[in-house]
Parts: structure tokens; sequence; C-alpha cells
């Protein structure tokens, strides 16, 4: 083989590829979600579910490697979130609760690193390009594949694919609930001081102790869990203490990457009637199921059926 | 002195230590108390007795009132705060590990699953639950915040 013709193997090889990384349209999630940690911008979103809405600013930095974001609600009481990509710190009202959360997917962070797992419970499609924020955003409709799961539309900023818009709808095309930025500006340097100013870490200690809602993760199951909604996986356990009893009860959080549902084994004490059946409240729906002494919730903003099948999977 | 006590009821004391702790017995107050709770726990690991349910669950609940909850991945290893346990301590761990089925036992978990339910109803809904769920999941900031005002 001459070199022309190795050469020009190589070159169809090349072209090969770049073809099919652009073809690929599931690659602006990932472009989308890497975004969403790695730029640096500040801004205004609006958020609205069924029950309520709120404005909240926003300033998210990449600063050595590390994630930082400073949340600051504008509407009602004043509370911020600080996350510096480990842990999550809400200070309400001269309060300061800590959280910790395995994923930090608050907006516009809503998608998840893995995109394979989408690939197989929703339908991608392109939609038209809109104008959000003063910037130009493609729309990119998830729509589920079963009745597990809602629908999800995100606009993504068609410059550097970060989300800009969120809407989530259910099978009939009702709007469950939805963020938007209204401003938003990037590539502003921060220094790390900006996130911590206003929250004082040495009284996290002082403050543990009273706090109702700590947390410990756990490696004990002494449940299993049968067939579950197609995609769901569990990434999260965490135990707590329940209020004014001594005892434990148990969170298991499962997620398809964009739905979450919270499957919760609760002890009955003596006393209390166990309640089994199904609920909606505002957009979240509930399903709760009795069995050996044990009350289970399942809670999601999911379809009814989803929270039905999570409540009937346990078995002890 | 509480290690000795136990030992006395788990058999692991020689005769000159009883003879001492006997004493002790007679001139301390708080010697006769823990002496009578071991006394408790002993004959309950040997199913001699009725548990006296009321005096000895209060003081669980006192103690387990007392402990300082931790949060995992906070606590700052070999801060003064930190416990270090030889072995030494066993036979008290021993009756510390009593204690705790005792005190399940005290709280009446229910695991009769004849129990009749009743149809869900809103109000029916702990709110824990519902922040513990947006806590953990909520891509809304708002509910996230909302958890922090439902822990006062």
């Amino acid at each position: 083989m001459t070199l022309f013709k190795k050469l020009f193997t190589l070159l169809l090889l090349v072209l090969s590829f770049a073809s099919s990384a652009m073809d690929d349209p599931w690659k602006i999630l990932d472009n989308s979600a890497k975004a969403s940690h790695k730029l640096n911008y500040e801004g205004i979103f609006h958020s609205q579910t069924s029950s309520e809405s709120n404005s909240t600013h926003i300033i998210h930095a990449n600063i050595d490697k590390k994630e930082y974001c400073l949340l600051k609600m504008l509407d009602g009481a004043p509370s911020e979130v600080f996350s510096d990509g480990e842990m999550v710190y809400v200070k309400s009202q001269n309060r300061l609760i800590i959280k910790k959360r395995k994923n930090q997917f608050l907006f516009p962070s809503i998608l998840p690193s893995d995109i394979d797992n989408l690939k197989a419970n929703y339908h991608l499609l392109f939609g038209e390009k809109k104008r959000i924020a003063d910037r130009m955003a493609q729309l990119i409709v998830l729509t589920a594949k079963d009745d597990f799961r809602f629908n999800y539309h995100i606009w993504i900023d068609e410059k550097n694919f970060l989300p800009l818009k969120l809407i989530v709808t259910n099978n009939k095309n009702q709007t469950i609930e939805q963020s938007s930025f209204t401003t938003i500006g990037f590539n502003k340097v921060f220094n790390k001081d900006i996130f911590q100013k206003n929250i004082d870490l040495s009284k996290l200690y002082e403050n543990q102790n009273k706090n109702k809602f700590v947390e410990n993760y756990v490696s004990n199951k002494f449940w299993n869990l049968k067939k579950l909604p197609s995609g769901f996986k569990e990434v999260d356990l965490i135990s707590r203490r329940v209020n004014g009893l001594n005892i434990l009860d148990y969170q298991l959080i499962f997620s398809d990457g964009l739905a979450y549902v919270s499957l919760f084994i609760r002890p009955i004490a003596r006393g209390t009637e166990p309640k089994e059946g199904v609920v909606t409240i505002g957009s979240t729906n509930i399903s709760a199921r009795y069995q050996d002494g044990y009350q289970i919730m399942s809670v999601g903003m999911v379809p009814a059926e989803t929270v039905s099948t999570f409540s009937g999977a346990i078995e002890f | 002195m509480n290690e000795k006590i136990s030992s006395l009821f788990d058999s692991e004391i020689n005769n000159k230590e009883v003879d001492t702790l006997l004493s002790k017995k007679n001139k301390m107050a708080g010697v006769r108390s823990s002496m009578s709770d071991y006394q408790i726990i002993s004959d309950v690991m040997k199913k001699n007795t009725v548990l006296p349910k009321n005096n000895l669950t209060d003081k669980i609940m006192s103690a387990i009132d007392k402990e300082p909850t931790q949060m995992g991945g906070l606590t700052k290893v070999n801060s003064s705060n930190t416990a270090t346990i030889s072995f030494d301590m066993w036979p008290v761990l021993a009756s510390l590990a009593v204690l705790v089925v005792i005190a399940s036992t005290a709280f009446n978990i229910e695991v009769n699953s004849t129990s009749q339910s009743q149809l869900l109803a809103k109000e029916d809904i702990p709110q824990e639950i519902i922040s513990a769920h947006h806590a953990a999941t909520a891509n809304n900031m708002n509910h996230f915040v909302q958890v922090g005002d439902s822990a006062q």
C-alpha cells in the first residue's frame, strides 16, 4: 500500500468518527451536563410549581477543579444555599442546616453525568430554537417511553450548552414544574471567599447535636426489592432517627437519571394505625403500604403508578 | 466502678474485689443504685425475673437523650470529643448492648402483620417525609430551603 493510500484511509477513518459524533443527538445532553458543572456563571432564574413560585440568584464557579455554588432566594424569607460540591449548607433565618447530597442537581445542574440510562427510557427530539434570557437556546424534548415517568423539555444554550430552561410535563402535556433563567452572564472570575462570606462553617460543630435531620449512611438491608420500573436504580440509602423516638427509619432513593423516587421504610409504634393508598400533593404522588410492622411510603414527582409500583416492590 | 459491678454479675470478679464492692455498696448510694440496675440486667439475661419497666426505662431514655448525635464525616478524628475504647470496657459494652435491647422493647415496636390498615389521606403524610424526599432529590431550591425551616 502506498503512502498516499494509507493517508487516505486514515482520513476516511477520522472523518467517519467525526461524523458519527456529530450525528449522535444525545451528545448535546452530555455536553450540557458537563457545562453545568464546569462553567462560571451568575444570573437569576424563576421556578414555578403547581403551588408556588420564586426567584433565585445564583453564582456558580469552578475554581481549581472544585465546584462552588451559592443560591440566594429573592422571594419570601431570606435564605441561602451554599455548596462546595460535597456538602450543602442551608442558611435560613440565622440557622445553619447541613445537608448531604450525593448528587448536586439543583437547577441548572439537572442532567446526569452518564446519559446512557436516559437513552433506554426516553425518546430524544430536537425542537425549535428560542431566545431565553437574551441567549439563543436549542429545545431538547425527552419523552418517556413508558408510563412510569414524566417528560422533560430542556432549552440548552446554543454556544456553551448550559441548560437555561426546564419544563416537566405529565402524560397529558400539563406542566408539573418549570425553571427558567431571566438573566445570566458568563465567564466572570470569582473568588472562593464570596461563597463562604455569609456562612460561618465553624458553627457546624455546635449545631450538629441539635440537628434533627442528622443522617447516617447505612449498609445493612433487611429487605428485598421485587421488580422495579425500568431504568430506576438505587442511588442512595439514608437512615435517620425518627423525631421523638429513638428508632431509625430508612430512605432509599431511586433514579432513572431525571426522575427521582424515595422509598421510606418506617417502623410503626404501638397505637399508630397503618395507612394504605395513593394521594397527590401538588406535583408529588405518595403511595403507602403496610407490611410486617413497617409503614412503607414511596414519594416522587412521577406518575401515581410509579410510586405504587415502588411501595409494592418491597418485601421482608 | 460500673465495670466491677458488671463483672460481679457476670461472675468475673475475685473474692477480694467482691468484699471491697459489697463494702462500698453499704456506704455509697450511687453504688447501691448501680448494683440494682445491673442485678436487673443480669436477671433479664438469665430470664429470672420480670423487668420493672418504668424505672429502668426512664433511666435508659435519659441516658440515650444525653448521648451526642454525631454526623458521619464531620466529627474530627482525634478531637477531644472522640471516644476511644479499650478491651477493659467490654463488660460495660456488653451491659450497654442489653440496655439497647431493653430500650427497643420499651418502645413496643409493633410487628403484628394482622393490623387493620386505614385508607391514606393527605393529613396522614408526615411533613418530614416530603421534606426528606425534596432534600435529597429536588432540583427546585425552594423545596430545599423548606427542609431547613421544618427542622426548627
